[in-house]
This record gives C-alpha cells, sequence and structure tokens, in this order.
C-alpha cells in the first residue's frame, strides 16, 4: 500500500482492520473445525496484547535497528529444528506433564486431521514460557503494525508443543484478537481508511476462508515447509529494515 | 471444567455473522458511492486520495450522505465482532462456572480498553 503512495500509518492502520476481517473470517472457520484452540489463543492473547503495547512504546522511545536484526535473526534459525527433525510429529503427544498454569486453564484438546484421517489429541504445556514468547510476537506487532503470526506458530509449535496444525490455526485465530487492540487505536487516531478498507476486505475474506478450508487436507509436512520459506522471507525482510 | 463447545460455538457465530455483516455493508457503501458519484460527476482527487478517518468523523459523514461514511461503518462492525466474541465468551464461562476461562476473557476485555484508553489519550495530546 505505502508503494502505492497510501500515507505509511493509513497503510498500517488500514492493514491491521483487513487482519481482523482475514482472522474473523479463518478463525471462526478453524474453530468450526475443532483446529483452533479458544483456550489456547485467548490466554495467549493476553501476552500478545500486553507486548504489542510494549512495542508502540518500544517503537516511539527507542531506536529499533538493533531489534529488527536481532529479531530477524531469530526468525531465521527457529524453523531449522522442524526441517532437520526427519519424523512427523504429528501423532506424537510431545509434552505429556502440564504444568498447573496450563492444567488449570484446561489447555488440551483434539481433532480430526483430514490428511492422516485420524483424531489427534494433545496437550499444551510450559504456559509460563510460552506466555513470554508470546510477548516478543506482541513486541514484534506493535513495533511493525503487522499480526506477528509467524512467532505466534512458533512460540506454540515449539514452547507449548502443540500440532503444527493447531499452532497455526490458533495463531490466525489469535490474531484477530491483537489487531482489535491495535485496530481501536489507529481508527480513534484515524490512520484507517475506508475507502481502502472496503477496497481490500472482500478480497481478504475470500482468500481466508479458501485457506481454512484447505489447511486440514494438508499434510504437516508440507505445511512446515511453506510457513519455513514465509518465516525466511520475513527474517530478510526484519534484517534489511535494521541494516 | 464446562463444556468448551458452548464457548466456541458462540464465538464461531458472532466472528461469521461480523464478517457477513460487514460485507453487506461495504456492498451498500459502494453501491450508494456509484449513486453518489454519478448524481456528483465523477470522483475528485480529495475522493481519490487514502488519507485516514478518525471514528468520530464517520457519523458527519453518514448525515452528509457521504458513502465513505457507510464504508467505515464496516471497520467497526469488524471490532465490534470481536469484542462481542469475548463478551460472549466470558458470559458462557460465567454461566458455566468456568472460572479461568472467565478470568481470561475479562482480562483480555480489560486490556482492550487500555488500549482504547491510550489511544484516546494520544488523540488529546494531538
Amino acid at each position: 500500500m505505502s508503494y502505492l503512495g497510501v500515507p505509511l500509518r493509513v497503510a498500517i492502520g488500514s492493514g491491521i482492520i483487513t487482519t481482523i476481517a482475514n482472522s474473523s473470517t479463518s478463525g471462526a472457520g478453524y474453530l468450526a473445525r475443532g483446529l483452533a484452540n479458544l483456550r489456547v489463543g485467548y490466554s495467549l492473547a493476553i501476552a500478545t496484547i500486553l507486548g504489542s503495547i510494549v512495542g508502540v512504546i518500544i517503537n516511539i522511545n527507542i531506536p529499533t535497528k538493533i531489534l529488527y536484526i536481532v529479531f530477524g535473526v531469530v526468525l531465521a534459525i527457529a524453523p531449522l529444528p522442524g526441517i532437520i527433525s526427519s519424523k512427523d510429529q504429528i501423532f506424537v503427544v510431545r509434552h505429556t506433564n502440564q504444568d498447573p498454569i496450563s492444567m488449570k486453564l484446561g489447555l488440551r484438546g483434539s481433532y480430526y486431521d483430514e490428511n492422516k484421517k485420524a483424531r489427534i489429541e494433545y496437550v499444551g504445556s510450559r504456559y509460563p514460557l510460552s506466555f513470554l514468547s508470546m510477548m516478543g510476537a506482541g513486541i514484534i506487532s506493535g513495533l511493525l503494525g503487522i499480526g506477528a503470526g509467524a512467532f505466534k506458530v512458533l512460540s506454540m509449535d515449539y514452547v507449548m508443543g502443540l500440532p503444527f496444525k493447531v499452532s497455526t490455526a490458533t495463531s490466525s485465530f489469535m490474531i484477530g484478537l491483537t489487531a482489535t487492540s491495535g485496530g481501536i487505536q489507529y481508527l480513534i487516531l484515524g490512520y484507517a481508511d475506508p475507502l481502502l478498507v472496503s477496497l481490500l476486505v472482500p478480497g481478504v475474506i475470500l482468500g481466508s476462508y479458501v485457506s481454512s478450508r484447505i489447511l486440514n487436507k494438508l499434510a504437516s509436512k508440507t505445511l512446515r515447509y511453506i510457513f519455513t520459506v514465509v518465516v525466511w522471507l520475513l527474517a530478510i525482510e526484519m534484517i534489511w529494515r535494521g541494516l | 471444567m464446562s463444556n468448551p463447545g458452548l464457548a466456541e460455538r458462540a464465538v464461531y457465530n458472532i466472528l461469521k455473522l461480523s464478517v457477513i455483516a460487514s460485507l453487506v455493508v461495504i456492498a451498500i457503501g459502494v453501491v450508494w458511492m456509484f449513486y453518489h458519484l454519478h448524481i456528483q460527476g465523477f470522483p475528485t482527487d480529495k475522493w481519490l486520495t487514502f488519507n485516514g478517518t478518525r471514528i468520530s468523523d464517520f457519523v458527519h459523514m453518514i448525515s452528509r450522505m457521504d458513502p465513505r461514511g457507510i464504508l467505515g461503518l464496516s471497520a467497526i462492525i469488524l471490532i465490534l465482532g470481536v469484542v462481542l466474541a469475548i463478551v460472549s465468551v466470558l458470559i458462557t464461562s460465567l454461566r458455566m462456572r468456568d472460572n479461568s476461562l472467565a478470568i481470561v476473557s475479562t482480562i483480555l476485555l480489560i486490556l482492550l480498553l487500555i488500549s482504547t484508553s491510550i489511544g484516546l489519550v494520544i488523540k488529546s495530546r494531538g
């Protein structure tokens, strides 16, 4: 949008509103199919919203170039364990011992994997660590005005030990919550353009509706490779911004 | 622990409704815009620039029969959808005596209120 002459802040504000449309469409679809976990999404959204508030404060007060490089390098390295591991971990309940907070929050669930033709049960654990990593995702979101979904997926996948499809679907559902927090501010400040939003929203809704129907049919490994490419592109963009 | 399906169903219905409502509003806004432009001639430079609109301006726009006011409502509907979804989870969890989910959704609502307050403070400082 900024390449088309739209002021950067208006582009970010309008982009955040379309992110809500994207998340509401795909998130609702994932919830209906049992792929997104409402409890995981809501309990971790507390961290991302807090992080996004911190991100905005950082953005205003300190030079962000070093942060861009640090986060970019972290993003580039983070997906490597998933690629190196040759085993398809989808049938494995990766963390059977839940911490007390995860247990109290009821962070567990199951879904039917259309690719494997099997019901997968899973348990979410290490909530405190996941909360901290989600704050990092929120900070990125506040700094750059993006959903930072890649960070959220990494946190749920590696830290909390959720299946990759559940992490992806829950991340998509959660992004709407973080975006709403920013979207309200951008709307109050007049950094969202109604005409621009109305041009973008129908296309975004159509795209997210289609993608939410495809996700469960894909093999987790294929999904992970697609995800890794997206993460690396994001890492390059962040390092580029920092240089 | 309560049946999580109830809360999920409520969120699903509200989010779906908000997306459909925003699409309907956009469709009405676009039709209204073309009708408006047909009467008043081709769009001016003012119409074709994307400079952002404050939430408080939407009401004035609608009262002036400016279709951008209606288009702006779609953004408000999407935000309201997310907020109402959290409220519905809070109500469901309270009815089912699911304390953990009730606390989580209350914290989320408080954080959204804080976020709104920050926006209003920044706006008041100009």
